[in-house]
């Protein structure tokens, strides 16, 4: 069986052993270590079982030699094992004691062999013991750092025999179980003892003795395994299955089976995300071939290497890994903010201001902690507005953009609401606490879609999610603080169905000031008829139609697989706000304040809004990947909250110049007035009307127009006015 | 078996016949794995031709025991799950261990390998005193390792039995000529052939009777077996009638996608011992290898060499079809109002339902989607009315499924399928179904009450779908997103619960109400004329095809201005009902057989929408 070009594996030990001698690596102090002479002698004390070679070392030591370990790992493995039991006794320093059965067990019949060698001499070596027997230590590779990790889709045949590195989610794990590695059995006969070393996952037993003794005089002597005697590892068989995002579309994600021995058992559960080295190997269906034939084909396993279990952030780090140069040079032009901002949701139509704003919110500013003291860096941001201008739209997009979120109403469905709930457990009977939507949400985004419509009990846990990123739980006996690190977004309908202007928005949402003010950001999205929005729409719809496809002349709107990407990337950054900026921010601060009180404004300019700038500029700045905020994102920061502001301010004003005309607020007065039935005397009206500071003057007109109008008609001697 | 058909081929061999057995068996019925292997290119050719293809049996409506092993089939059938990729030898070196003569064969398109190795029964060894021995170098460096990818295919989910019945007629001649072509090929090898079917009967029993470790291993198996139930390893989304679901081995690494619809053709595996696959060190997977390996009576494995994507409609006189199309139109358009209780509107809707199918796709936003909920009939009086109507829809429609939506329906049924990590399979729920399956939702049943966690999920699947045309499945770890074209009718007595953008009041004709049940019948009479419903059928399968519809610059203007207007004078439309009338503008524009909008058509449609609306109940404000 030999290769074509087969290696000089003599050579390759050789070179293996004056690398493991020989090679220095720097320590964290900076001190020169024999990296691999350290672990040796920790082994030979087995004070260390698993031996891991990092190829990244041997391939500054032999680089050839390096990759044809990765092209044929198995055959090295076993050499480096052999290698290593060679070495092992040169760096033993003073004696171990044998620790476990097997020790004394080995120990024992080295003893009794020494002493039944004595008088004949002449069998010497007559029972082998297998190397495996007396083996303390296991020899792993760990892959190059620089290795690409696989998806299990693309560990294809040419695999075969290689070490590769692949991620996953495990989704089933076997129990850990002893295998047996080498099978010791004692002769029922002549009483000596066979062993037999294990390489597959089945074996047969050997039945007769092989012992000179028995053979000779064809005593027919029996085998029985010893348990003792034999050597057992831990074994645990693994599947793994590709991640959701490395599916192409339309097809059902693959799985492998990964084998673990020994150090890399019980690395995993099921539901945890993986990246597994090993080495692909195939092994033939047993039992198939006893019956008819052998079978043709094969299965593949990855014998396990290495099992790294990654948690929750590695996943988002990991599973976005970089972006393409293209798609860098495809994010990183002019406009990119607004491309963005534009591709959020492109489905719905305008909203520019408010899609920015969730952008924001999404990449998130940057947490301050000084001691105790913690500054939030998440970015809260509520919509109101009538019903139908596409809120919940929004935050649907917004829950499936964002890598970790949660959508729910304000009217959680299950017992355990937003927050948090103490459960009684069915089974045990014991008290448990369950986390609701803010902390299953934690690190992400929470969307709460009818906000006004919250429990009580919710709504005053939310102040403290909202201000100190926490829950914390006292009920029951048990006593909790839940880490709810979320950006919330919330949608709120109006009390009254529609926005009425005419009221505060406390009134309006009938939620508390303090609640309100801890959004970063609120916006009134009113539902306006405007004819040249109307006809874009229009033109944007036939457009789709015509053409099937999306104007050319709109901004392209991103793949969300790629905004997500983008965003991970962003929260990479912790941007910093320059001595030189402090006073323009505060400046601007000043400003807003000083306005604030001039103008009768209905929103709350408080200190609140000055963390909220701070905290918007600093995700502007993440969004330009940058470690500093500058001037410019601070503009930006101060214009977005200027038209939250101004689109709830906005709205006012336009009401009020229609309620300032009087003929108008006369008519509304009559209405009233009317109530249900269809007749009005003048007398009455005018009386009303005086009482609310109006002069007869216009309360005439004001008959007369809607007279004209056709609204009601008043009778002759005009005392009285009877609706139509 | 096994061995016996490799003496046949190896006594072939010796006597040189094997030569001569291939130049005689060039039908295409005839073809053996081997042959198709040496001749690759050739069949390949003979294949194109969609002759030569009907000739081949289909596997559909055939007993299995009417086919032979290794003999070349067709399948026309959905995906419904993908397996691992297999290894395989795609060549693997004998040796012959009599003579030391060694000889290298080819593994694709089979499952087991050739070679007279024999199982520890007593008949083998009798063989092995007559004859050579073999066995396989399985470390050979001669032998080559390749890939082929595994798919589970079931027959087509509600296939409605026309659609099925055309194929059966093509079919029943060509089985004819298939007994007789056997008759024919008796030349050289059809007594050993015989031999090879009758034989093994016998030796079989005669091994498990003789040797003990094989009984108690077949027991075990059989026991194990007996335990995973017909419909557990069918695994169909809905009942099938006749439905058959077989294991397809793909070579040539084609990319199919999951839920599509394809001919397969390729060489069939029915050797029985492939389901006694057993690894009894390996107790995790039993479930996974029992599912894995079923009995080959009930799931045969295809070695594919041919694939064909039935993506576009076969109908061959299109054209024609699209010239009568205002006729068939006006038919089809006929018995609908008459069924819809004599409203004329509700049948403009419904024939561009059956129109519809979904033609441009954008993450969240999809066009060609029209989902339609058709409210307010007699249901008191009418109880069966939507599984009458859907008894018509049948007529119609290729594909299509009655699901009636009851709270234990939905508490209870798995509408989304869901992997199974146990079996390692995806478990299959109502909702896998194929593109153009026409899913109609009859509401009336449903009754208040509790709805469960599975109930919600259910739900959300159902409006997912309608809305997005997009189906969440269960893999528990996640889920992952596939992308669908079911049309869907909801039948309800007021707004369905599940949120649709087209909901269509009926305006019931008392003098039809009255009538009903003549109404139906005069609706058969209607149809009986067979020309007419075969009209309708190819009518609606060719105009779904038709991708093509276009209007110019001077007709966007005027629906843009339409659209403001409309925006303007109702605040409750928004985009999304203006994309709706666009769509229904297609199909209707379709629906005559046009391909380009014209002002009267658009207005009368923008009319009809009219119509629609006025008949929605009002918002209480």
């Amino acid at each position: 069986m030999a290769t074509k070009v087969s290696r000089d594996y003599v050579k390759d030990k050789e070179q293996i052993k004056t690398f493991f001698l020989e090679f220095v690596a720097m320590d964290d102090t900076g001190k020169k270590t024999f990296k691999y002479r350290d672990v040796l002698t920790k082994i030979a004390h087995r004070e260390q079982i698993s031996f891991e070679i990092d190829l990244d070392d041997l391939h500054s030591f032999d680089d050839e030699l390096a990759m044809s370990i990765t092209n044929n790992t198995r055959r090295y493995s076993n050499l480096v094992l052999n290698l290593v039991q060679e070495m092992l006794p040169d760096f033993k320093e003073g004696v171990v004691l044998p620790k476990d059965p097997l020790d004394v067990y080995t120990e024992h019949r080295l003893l009794l062999e020494a002493r039944n060698r004595a008088p004949g001499a002449q069998n010497a070596a007559k029972v082998n013991y297998a190397p495996e027997l007396m083996r303390r230590f296991e020899v792993y590779f760990k892959d190059f750092s620089d290795a690409k990790a696989y998806s299990v889709r693309d560990i294809k045949a040419d695999k075969i025999g290689k070490l590769v590195t692949v991620r996953g989610i495990v989704t089933k794990a076997t129990e850990v179980k002893p295998m047996i590695v080498v099978a010791t059995y004692t002769c029922d006969e002549c009483g000596s003892e066979v062993s037999q070393p294990v390489h597959s996952l089945s074996f047969m037993p050997i039945r007769t003795c092989p012992s000179d003794g028995c053979r000779v005089n064809k005593s027919g002597g029996r085998l029985y395994l010893q348990t003792k005697g034999s050597k057992f590892i831990k074994f645990q068989e693994i599947k793994i299955q590709e991640h959701s995002e490395q599916v192409p579309v339309g097809h059902i994600p693959r799985s492998l089976t990964i084998f673990c021995r020994g150090e890399t058992t019980r690395t995993c559960l099921p539901g945890d995300h993986v990246i597994v080295t090993g080495v692909f190997l195939p092994f033939l269906k047993t039992g198939f071939s006893a019956r008819a034939g052998p079978a043709l084909s094969s299965e593949t396993y990855l014998d396990a290497h290495k099992v790294v279990c990654l948690n929750n952030v590695d996943i988002a780090d990991d599973s976005n890994a970089e972006l393409t140069d293209e798609e860098l040079g495809l994010l990183m032009q002019d406009d990119f903010y607004n491309k963005l901002a534009c591709s959020l949701a492109p489905e719905i139509y305008g909203l520019e201001d408010v899609k920015k704003a969730l952008l924001l919110l999404l990449v998130g500013g940057t947490d301050k902690k000084k001691g105790d003291i913690k500054i939030r860096g998440n970015i809260n941001i509520c919509l109101m507005g009538d019903p139908g201008v596409a809120k919940s739209q929004l935050l649907s997009y917004i829950t499936r953009l964002a890598p970790r979120s949660q959508y729910t109403t304000g009217r959680g469905s299950s017992g355990v609401g937003l927050t948090a709930a103490i459960m009684k457990d069915p089974l045990t009977g014991q008290m448990v606490l369950e986390g609701g939507a803010l902390v299953l949400a934690d690190q992400g985004v929470c969307c709460i879609d009818e906000f006004d419509k919250m429990a009580d009990a919710d709504r005053t846990a939310i102040h403290e999610v909202m201000e100190q990123q926490t829950i914390s739980i006292a009920k029951a006996g048990i006593m909790a603080r839940l880490n709810a690190r979320v950006s919330i977004l919330a949608a709120a309908n109006p009390a009254y169905g529609r926005y009425n202007p005419q009221r505060t928005i406390e009134q309006n949402i009938q939620l508390p000031a303090a609640l309100l003010s801890r959004f970063d950001l609120l916006w009134l999205i009113q539902d306006r008829a405007d004819r040249s929005n109307d006809l874009k729409l229009a033109q944007h719809i036939t457009y789709v139609h015509q053409h099937c496809s999306q104007p050319p002349t709109e901004t392209e709107a991103i793949d969300m697989k790629l905004i997500r990407k983008y965003i991970n990337l962003c929260k990479t950054k912790e941007p910093v706000v320059s001595e030189e900026l402090t006073e323009y921010i505060v400046d601007s601060y000043v400003e807003m304040r000083k306005e604030a009180r001039n103008s009768h404004d209905k929103t709350f300019t408080s200190a609140r809004n000055l963390l909220a700038i701070l905290r918007l500029s600093t995700a502007l700045a993440r969004l330009r990947l940058s470690n500093v905020v500058d001037k410019d994102d601070i503009a930006e920061a101060n214009r977005l909250v200027e038209m939250s502001k101004h689109s709830i301010n906005y709205s006012e004003q336009r009401i009020n110049n229609a309620q300032q005309d009087p003929i108008n607020r006369i008519f509304q007065l009559i209405r009233e007035l009317a109530g249900d039935k269809k007749t009005v005397k003048v007398s009455d009206i005018l009386e009303r009307c005086t009482s609310k500071g109006f002069k007869p003057d216009p309360v005439y007109r004001c008959i007369e127009e809607y007279e004209v109008l056709n609204v009601w008609q008043v009778n002759q001697t005009r005392r009285l006015i009877t609706f139509i | 078996m096994i061995s016996l058909l490799c003496y046949t081929r190896a006594f072939a061999e010796k006597h040189s016949l094997y030569r001569i057995f291939f130049i005689l068996a060039v039908e295409v019925r005839d073809w053996t794995p081997e042959y198709y292997v040496s001749n690759q290119s050739n069949c390949q050719e003979i294949l194109k031709s969609p002759d030569i293809l009907t000739k081949i049996p289909l596997l559909n409506n055939a007993q299995l025991h009417d086919i032979k092993d290794k003999e070349l089939v067709r399948f026309r059938g959905m995906i419904q799950d993908m397996y691992n990729p297999e290894y395989y030898f795609k060549q693997y070196e004998v040796k012959n261990t009599n003579t030391g003569e060694s000889d290298i064969r080819c593994g694709m398109y089979m499952d087991a390998a050739r070679c007279l190795i024999c199982s520890s029964g007593v008949g083998c060894f009798e063989n092995s005193l007559s004859h050579p021995h073999e066995e396989i170098l399985l470390y050979s460096k001669n032998n080559q390792n390749s890939e082929r990818q595994t798919y589970v295919m079931i027959s087509i989910p509600g296939l409605n039995d026309w659609a099925k019945e055309e194929s059966m007629n093509t079919q029943a001649p060509h089985t004819m000529i298939h007994n007789d072509s056997t008759n024919k090929r008796s030349l050289d090898d059809n007594d050993l052939e015989e031999m090879d079917c009758s034989e093994p009967v016998t030796k079989k029993e005669k091994v498990s009777a003789d040797n003990d470790v094989n009984t108690t291993d077949a027991e075990g198996s059989a026991k194990v077996q007996s335990v995973l139930s017909e419909d557990h390893i069918l695994n169909f989304p809905i009942p099938i009638d006749g439905g058959k679901a077989c294991i397809v081995k793909l070579y040539n690494g084609t990319v199919l996608k999951l839920n599509q619809v394809i001919d397969v053709i390729g060489f069939i595996s029915l050797d029985p011992l492939l389901s006694t696959i057993q690894s009894s060190d390996d107790e995790m997977n039993e479930a996974e290898i029992q599912t894995h390996n079923p009995p080959t009576s009930l799931v045969p494995r295809l070695h594919a060499v041919k694939i064909i994507e039935l993506t576009k409609s076969k109908i061959v006189n299109a054209p024609e079809i699209i010239s009568k199309a205002q006729l068939i139109r006006g038919d089809l358009h006929i018995i609908l109002s008459q069924l819809l209780f004599g409203d004329t509107l509700a049948a403009d809707y419904l024939i561009c339902h059956l129109l519809s199918t979904v033609y441009t796709r954008r993450e969240f936003v999809c066009l060609g989607a029209f989902p339609l909920n058709i409210t307010n009939f007699p249901a008191n009086k009418f109880k069966t009315f939507p599984k009458e109507f859907y008894n018509f829809l049948r007529l119609f429609v290729n594909k299509s499924h009655f699901l009636e939506i009851t709270l234990e329906n939905l508490n209870e049924l798995a509408l989304i399928p869901k992997k199974d990590y146990e079996c390692n399979r995806l478990t299959s729920g109502i909702l896998q179904l194929s593109n153009n399956t026409h899913l109609v939702l009859d509401e009336t049943s449903l009754t208040p009450g509790t709805l469960t966690a599975t109930g919600r999920e259910n739900y959300k699947a159902l409006s997912d779908l309608l809305m997005f045309q997009k189906l969440k499945y269960d893999f528990q770890f996640y889920t992952i997103e596939y992308e669908t074209d079911i049309p869907i009718l909801i039948f309800s007595d007021v707004k369905s619960f599940i949120p649709c953008p087209m909901q269509i009041v009926l305006n019931v004709d008392a003098d039809t109400e009255n009538l009903y049940s003549q109404v139906i019948e005069a609706a058969h009479q209607y149809l009986k004329d067979d020309n007419r419903l075969v009209n309708i059928r190819q009518y609606i399968e060719t105009l779904k095809h038709t991708g093509s519809f276009n209007f110019n610059g001077e007709m966007a203007k005027i629906i843009q201005e339409d659209f403001v207007k409309l925006l303007n004078e109702n605040r409750n439309i928004n985009r999304d009902n203006l994309h709706a009338l666009m769509v229904f503008a297609k199909f209707m524009t379709l629906s005559y057989g046009q391909t380009a909008l014209d002002m009267d058509r658009w207005k009368n449609i923008v009319q009809l929408e009219m119509e629609r609306m006025s008949r929605l109940p009002q918002r209480r404000r």
